[in-house]
């Protein structure tokens, strides 16, 4: 396995992954899967760094666990 | 290779899911916190600018540990429910109730500064507005498993994690530090821990083994929210702290 392989980022994936015999859970729709992964990446940043999406509300319940 | 990309793709595929679940459950979570403030009196009286009103503080602070010490219990069914249904979700949640279940001396120590015990505490009814979410609850994991305490925690959590920072804020430029000391230790608790995250990735991968959609969540929470609108009701009416401090 060569480094440069190791290093592959996801969005980096050739076609040849989602051409191959392995099987993924939407190995049947490709294209799909590759829009979804696209889409996957873009927003994986906003999900790691902070789960506050949306954030509007001023004032709110202040209840604990 | 072949095997190292693909575990990152499904990787990122769920992390997708629990992405959408994300922004399902703020949309939810905020249009209930719009129903909140425009339905329940004094609703944002603890995160505002206005003086704040001892009695209701310290009541709310009462009921605060009596939830603690009623969901213990929810927990510790949802915790069997989960072992069956999920296994490495029980890992995570059983770290997670195991810390919880000692919230409630964070609590009872601000209570001592105002004069109440904890033999106070347990002298002072719940709500009965607690009380029924918590048979609620308790009736819904019958048919639900482990899911509706999920559920609460979900609620609990998102709104801990924008509103209570506020709350200790507010109460300690009221009152004084050392009357927030335990309250102020248990927000750094949750913002360290990060437990709304968790309790997402939790409520995604019970949804799926379950088979269940978004829908039955989101009856769960909103079940939840109107149970949490009856307390602030019966808490805004309530004068028996008057007579406990």
């Amino acid at each position: 396995m060569s480094e440069k392989k190791q290093n592959e980022s996801i969005s980096d994936l050739p076609d040849y992954f989602l051409n191959s015999s392995v099987k993924s859970p939407i190995s049947e729709n490709a294209t799909q899967y590759k829009r979804l992964l696209n889409r996957a990446v873009e927003d994986k940043e906003s999900l790691h760094s902070s789960n506050r999406i949306v954030d509007t509300l001023i004032y709110g319940m202040d209840i604990s666990k | 290779m072949e095997k190292t990309a693909n575990s990152n793709l499904e990787t990122l595929v769920e992390d997708n899911d629990l992405l959408k679940l994300t922004k399902w459950a703020d949309s939810v979570m905020e249009s209930e916190g719009r129903r909140y403030l425009e339905e329940v009196p004094r609703a944002s009286h603890l995160t505002d600018d206005s003086s704040l009103d001892i009695d209701y503080y310290v009541r709310h602070r009462i009921e605060t540990v009596w939830r603690i010490w009623l969901t213990a219990k929810i927990d510790a069914i949802a915790l069997a429910h989960m072992v069956v249904e999920d296994y490495e979700s029980a890992r995570q949640w059983s770290r997670y109730v195991a810390d919880e279940l000692d919230h409630d001396k964070m609590f009872l120590r601000d209570l001592v500064e105002h004069g109440v015990s904890i033999d106070e505490v347990r002298a002072t009814p719940p709500f009965q507005s607690t009380l029924s979410m918590l048979q609620d609850i308790e009736q819904n994991m019958n048919s639900l498993g482990a899911l509706p305490a999920v559920a609460y925690a979900l609620f609990v959590e998102w709104n801990a994690e924008r509103f209570s920072e506020k709350a200790v804020v507010k109460a300690t430029a009221n009152l004084s530090n050392q009357h927030v000391v335990g309250a102020k230790r248990h927000v750094m608790f949750d913002l360290e821990e990060r437990h709304l995250p968790m309790i997402l990735d939790i409520s995604q991968r019970l949804l799926s083994k379950r088979g269940e959609s978004t829908d039955t969540l989101e009856r769960l929470v909103r079940s939840i929210a109107a149970h949490f609108r009856a307390y602030f009701t019966e808490l805004d009416a309530d004068d028996s702290c008057r007579a406990v401090v």
